[in-house]
């Protein structure tokens, strides 16, 4: 098992590369570049074009990929921003934090919220309750969380006053964020799953429990669950990957210094350094993230760690096969 | 099923331990002076999430706002100051000993933040380092001829082009800086914790985030009769917190989370009675911004090369109060722009308010366009814009404008990347409607940046090429005069190369604790010359 | 019959229904019959037949939100099980009667591992601690053939033969009195079908259980039942002894049923089997549900319900043209 966690590590590496040449190309190409922005008004055309020179944005290609890839990989230097002149990933280390308390209060929200529903959703299956349940949840995947978020402040920061607007000073300012992020999600898990639960209800084997004589709650979390979570940890995976990106909506709305609002700047301002850092910041932490959900798998369902136990011994028999 | 919960657990643990990690609050300092009096504080917004404290770091909303709160300049200006009425800061006396060199004479007691004593010799490398550090108007670096010390605390400046108010910009726009403290500083304290000049320091640093300034105890000008307004210290702490989004600001302001908050056009009307005053409670400022102008592009594939009548009927086509109404600006606060630039500007003839200025006569621009040679209907054209909705606005009033007289209209917004790059691109565009600036409140200014040859490849900023355009445009700017200035407007004007749509307003709206808001020489609401009423308290709880 | 009240399980009038894309299916249709202790029964009869959902009502697991109508009564032990509340239902199952299914593949949970399944059931009923439960429950599967060190792999880990005595190890746990094996072997092929029918034989023995056996195979029937229940329909069509049934065969459908066999002795050409097809249990024929099938059948047959009669001393036929014999 371990070594199959190392080899995924591994495998992250060469992904980053593929992410790094690949965002660096697409700004290369992008129309725009961060001098004429910060001089466009003030400044004539020469003037910007010698600027760029001598900031080497005017060298070929592969001359610039490699200067960025070189500092990348050799020096673990992201280079530094146009605008501010900061490095790069001194910044993003600053504000990551900040996305990740956002990301991680959502899925967690989405857990506790989303599972308990499903799984009440798929026991009183084509009760009222249940449609009521889908409806509702229908309406959280369909509204934007756009203007979700926009409702939210509305009716508890300024009617309520419970919560502030925007910042993100105290744990006080992440809860109107987490929330507005999770609705979509906790709707997509919420039908998730609710649809696991049904298929998994039907098996032959909740009937042995209940033939047992296990108590019906028993049979639904202990029995039930287990194996509906499959379907639902993937789900829950995608879901934090799109929780990741509507973060950095909210992050706009809220104004929360992350590395969402920080990609989007840079994007505004074509400022190379900070896009491309910042994306390949989203790319790892996705990455990693894929790695704990598959080693969720694992120990949920002993079928998939005995899969990946396999793939780590690499052509070793397993010794306990069927007779 | 333990181990999901196992796994659960972890999670929560893990958020919670970072959630704990920023509990403490960022202003945590005591909100009382050494003297035990309540601090003055105000919190104001910053609109983007970039802000750069260094002397000579690249232009962003906040620091426009407050560059020369914090760094000190040669001169103070106001709009339309002229060099006489400048007011010292660093410098003391300035003596033109021709046309374009400057004797200027420094305070000789002038100290940092830091305590480090500035002499001639900083001024001198701050000019020079502002030059190679690739952040400042080459235009404005450019009209720089040179600069020396000429002794301690006295200084030789020498202006490049004989453009009236040059001079003016040079002293009034370079940040000075302590030579010992820059070379000595690394890249994040000349960012964040930067030794200043100005009246104001950072006092914490939030990348992305809030930026506290606090005064500077101990100021280096210790007499009041010769303190800068821009000098002035009426708070003593100042929060500059971010809000990205238009909507969130004017939440934060009605929710008292801030007491200063730039305001979207679309969303000043919260803020405003009927009639145009201030609402209860509040106090808003407009703000005149440079006028929007409607540009044709003059190149040789253009429809409007050498089509004047064209050109004419657009302009007889456009309702400007219409347009002006679309982009934002309600009557009493706007005007309506009778030049290409507007009546806040140095040079400005108020004669040509009595005049014609292509005032709206959709009979005439149908006449013109026959006369130009196309049917109703004829002819579409490309219009190119900013995506800032008050312009958008403004530019679907003026494509239902000619749409009346048979002129189909396309508009492309792009963001202020795009839109520069295309700018230059005589293929993406017949129109652009533009708000072109003047640096040194100067209309002759504004013109050069639109019209000057010498800077753009090709002609003018609409690659128009006419040789007697140019030559009125020198007079003008050298001379300065009446007769000059007039001649070049009249002839802009009979050709109708560029015409002037409307003057879009920049609007804050603040507390009403905060009577009035000054402005720099930049149009610039500079926080130290805010007017406070006698009884001011911030509005946010901490 | 007589002396039912004395008798271990008696099930009387049982009516099951389903609904299904709007239209009742008639499960099971007034099904009586009763067991004694430590004896056994064979249900036997064609897919669809309805024996299954007999077993899964004495159980009472059948699935809610489709059943439609049960009705009658299942007197277990001296008590109308029907009529028990879901606790004290759960109580019973798995402890006092327990089920063994039809397919051995599926009915494992795949995440848990084969002795904690065992294990589950003695925590359930007999309060032990889970050190001594886990013990017994070793003993449990090496009773029915499974090593010990094989007890803590997952069901994937495990041969369909295995699986299924894992199975039974889980149902026998308890020691329950009653036992209903659903087609234990059908989905096992024959030589570990001998093996398990011979497993479930030696444990009734020891343990002294009573068991229902559900099957269409009536070699199995031969071998491992003292009483046979032939099930048609919905209905018990012909019930008695072993030796009732297979010597002295009453009903045509049983009739029909050991003509289809394969006779390895005889010089049989082609198999013979009854015509036509079991009816639709959402749209049942009025009179005698067999007799669109029936060789003997007249119109008497087709008007009306027929009634269950007794042939000879425990030998009963649901047919009006025995009474003519």
């Amino acid at each position: 098992m371990i070594k199959y966690i190392l080899k995924r590590i591994v495998l992250i590496i060469p992904i980053l590369l593929a992410v790094g040449i690949m965002i660096f190309t697409l700004m290369y190409f992008v129309p725009g570049d961060p001098v004429s922005i910060a001089l466009g008004n003030s400044a004539t055309q020469e003037e910007i074009e010698a600027i760029k020179t001598s900031k080497g944005l005017n060298d070929p290609y592969m001359v610039q990929l490699g200067r960025y890839l070189g500092n990348l990989v050799f020096h673990l230097d992201m280079g530094t921003s146009y605008k501010t002149n900061m490095p790069v990933s001194m910044e993003l280390l600053s504000r990551f934090p900040n996305t990740m308390k956002i990301a991680l209060s959502s899925i967690v929200l989405t857990m506790l919220i989303g599972i308990p529903i499903g799984i009440r959703a798929a026991i009183k299956a084509n009760t009222f309750e249940d449609r009521l349940s889908m409806f509702v949840s229908l309406l959280g995947t369909a509204l934007p969380n756009f203007w979700m978020a926009l409702l939210l402040i509305l009716l508890f920061s300024v009617t309520l006053k419970w919560f502030p607007s925007n910042g993100d000073k105290s744990w006080k300012y992440f809860v109107l964020p987490a929330i507005s992020n999770s609705i979509g999600s906790i709707a997509m898990i919420a039908r998730q799953t609710r649809a696991s639960m049904l298929e998994v209800i039907r098996s032959d084997y909740v009937v042995t429990a209940r033939a047992k004589g296990v108590p019906e709650r028993k049979v639904i979390l202990g029995h039930a669950l287990p194996n509906a979570l499959i379907p639902i940890i993937t789900v829950c995976g995608g879901s934090f990957g799109m929780l990741l990106g509507g973060a950095i909506i909210t992050e706009s709305v809220f104004s929360i210094s992350g590395i969402g609002t920080y990609l989007l700047t840079g994007i505004n301002s074509r400022d190379y350094n900070v896009v491309q850092g910042s994306v390949l910041y989203i790319a790892a932490t996705f990455a990693v993230l894929m790695l704990i959900i598959d080693v969720l798998y694992a120990y949920v369902d002993p079928r998939i760690k005995a899969q990946y136990v396999q793939s780590g011994r690499k052509g070793k028999e397993n010794g306990k096969k069927d007779k | 099923m333990k181990k999901r919960l196992m796994a659960i657990l972890l999670t929560v643990a893990l958020m919670c331990s970072m959630l704990a990690g920023c509990g403490s609050d960022a202003g945590d300092e005591g909100k009382v002076g050494e003297d035990g009096e309540k601090l003055k504080e105000i919190t104001l917004v910053n609109t983007t999430q970039d802000y750069d404290g260094s002397p000579f770091a690249g232009v962003s909303w906040l620091r426009l706002l407050t560059r020369w709160m914090t760094h000190g300049t040669l001169f103070g200006a106001f709009p339309g100051a002229t060099l006489d009425e400048l007011q010292p800061r660093i410098a003391k006396s300035i003596t033109m000993v021709d046309e374009v060199t400057a004797e200027i004479e420094l305070f000789d007691y002038v100290t940092d933040s830091a305590g480090n004593k500035i002499d001639a010799h900083d001024v001198v490398f701050s000019y020079e380092t502002a030059a190679t550090s690739g952040n400042f108007s080459p235009k404005l670096l450019g009209s720089i001829a040179s600069i020396e010390a000429t002794g301690d605390y006295t200084l030789r400046l020498t202006a490049a082009n004989k453009s009236k108010g040059t001079m003016e910009l040079i002293v009034t726009n370079i940040p000075i800086t302590s030579q010992e403290w820059y070379e000595g500083a690394d890249e994040s304290e000349r960012t964040m914790n930067p030794a200043v000049t100005g009246p104001y320091k950072i006092r914490s640093f939030t990348s992305g985030g809030t930026i506290v300034f606090e005064k500077v105890e101990n100021f280096w000008q210790t007499d009041e009769s010769m303190k800068a307004d821009i000098d002035k210290q009426p708070l003593d702490v100042i929060n500059a917190v971010v809000i990205t989004e238009g909507s969130q600001r004017v939440i934060a302001l009605e929710n008292q989370e801030v007491d200063v908050s730039f305001v979207d056009t679309s969303d000043i009307h919260r803020f405003l009675n009927d009639d145009g005053t201030a609402a209860d409670g509040w106090m808003v400022k407009a703000i005149q911004d440079m006028p929007q102008l409607l540009f044709f592009n003059g190149s040789e594939n253009s429809v409007f090369k050498d089509n004047e009548e064209l050109r004419q009927a657009i302009a007889y086509a456009i309702d400007s109060q219409a347009v002006r109404l679309g982009g934002g600006v309600p009557d009493g606060i706007g005007e309506n722009v009778r030049t290409v630039g507007n009546s806040t500007l140095g040079g400005y003839n108020t004669q040509w308010d009595e005049e014609d200025y292509y005032d709206y006569d959709p009979e005439k621009a149908k006449e013109l366009l026959a006369k130009a040679g196309y049917e109703p209907g004829e002819l579409t054209l490309k219009v190119m814009t900013l995506t800032n909705s008050g312009i958008t606005s403004a530019a679907a009033v003026v494509q239902s404008n000619l749409s009346d007289v048979g002129i189909n209209m396309e508009i492309n917004s792009y963001d202020q990347a795009l839109f520069n790059t295309y700018m230059y691109d005589s293929t993406q565009w017949d129109m652009m409607i533009y708000a072109v600036p003047s640096q040194n409140g100067l209309i002759t200014d504004l013109w050069l940046n639109a019209f000057d040859a010498r800077s753009f490849e090709q002609g003018t900023m609409n690659f128009v090429e006419d040789e007697h355009l140019q030559e009125l445009l020198v007079a003008a700017s050298e001379e300065f005069t009446e007769e000059s200035i007039d001649a070049f407007h009249y002839y802009l004007k009979d050709q109708a190369y560029v015409i002037g749509l409307y003057n879009s307003v920049q609007y804050y709206a603040a507390q009403d604790g905060v009577e009035e808001m000054g402005l720099d020489g930049m149009q610039a609401a500079v926080p130290t010359l805010y007017k406070l009423a006698d009884d001011y308290e911030t509005v946010v709880s901490q | 019959m007589q002396n039912q009240t004395e008798k271990f399980l008696n099930v009387n009038n049982l009516v099951v229904e389903y609904h299904s894309a709007g239209a009742a299916v008639h499960a099971v249709n007034d099904v009586s019959f009763s067991l004694e202790a430590g004896s056994s029964l064979g249900l036997v009869g064609e897919t669809g037949a309805g024996k299954t959902t007999i077993a899964k009502t004495i159980m009472r697991i059948l699935p809610d939100h489709a059943v439609s109508k049960v009705e009658g009564e299942v007197k277990f032990a001296g008590q109308d099980i029907m009529r028990l509340s879901d606790k004290e239902m759960a109580s019973i199952r798995g402890k006092d009667m327990s089920m063994i299914f039809q397919d051995p593949m599926t009915a494992l949970n795949p995440v848990k591992t084969v002795v904690s399944q065992v294990a589950e059931s003695i925590v359930l009923h007999q309060k032990l601690s889970k050190q001594e439960s886990i013990s017994k429950a070793i003993k449990m599967l090496e009773m029915v053939g499974i090593a010990a060190d094989r007890v803590n792999e997952y069901p994937h880990q495990f041969s369909g033969g295995m699986k299924q005595r894992a199975v039974i190890a889980i149902a026998i746990a308890c020691s329950p009195q009653l036992l209903i094996a659903d087609e234990p072997t059908t989905a096992l092929d024959v030589t570990i079908q001998a093996q398990v029918l011979e497993l479930i034989a030696s444990l009734r023995k020891e343990i002294g259980m009573a068991m229902i056996l559900i099957t269409h195979d009536l070699g199995i029937v031969a071998e491992a039942c003292d009483n046979v229940a032939v099930v048609y329909a919905g209905q018990i069509v012909e019930m008695g002894s072993k030796e009732d049934i297979f010597l002295r065969t009453a009903h045509p459908y049983t009739k029909g049923l050991f003509a289809a066999l394969p006779d390895l002795k005889g010089k049989t050409r082609k198999l013979v089997p009854i015509e036509g097809l079991p009816p639709d249990p959402t749209n049942l024929p009025k009179g005698c549900a067999f007799s669109p099938r029936c060789p003997y059948a007249d119109e008497g047959c087709r008007e009306r319900a027929i009634d269950m009669t007794e042939i000879a001393g425990g030998h009963l036929c649901r047919c009006r043209k025995i009474e003519r014999k």
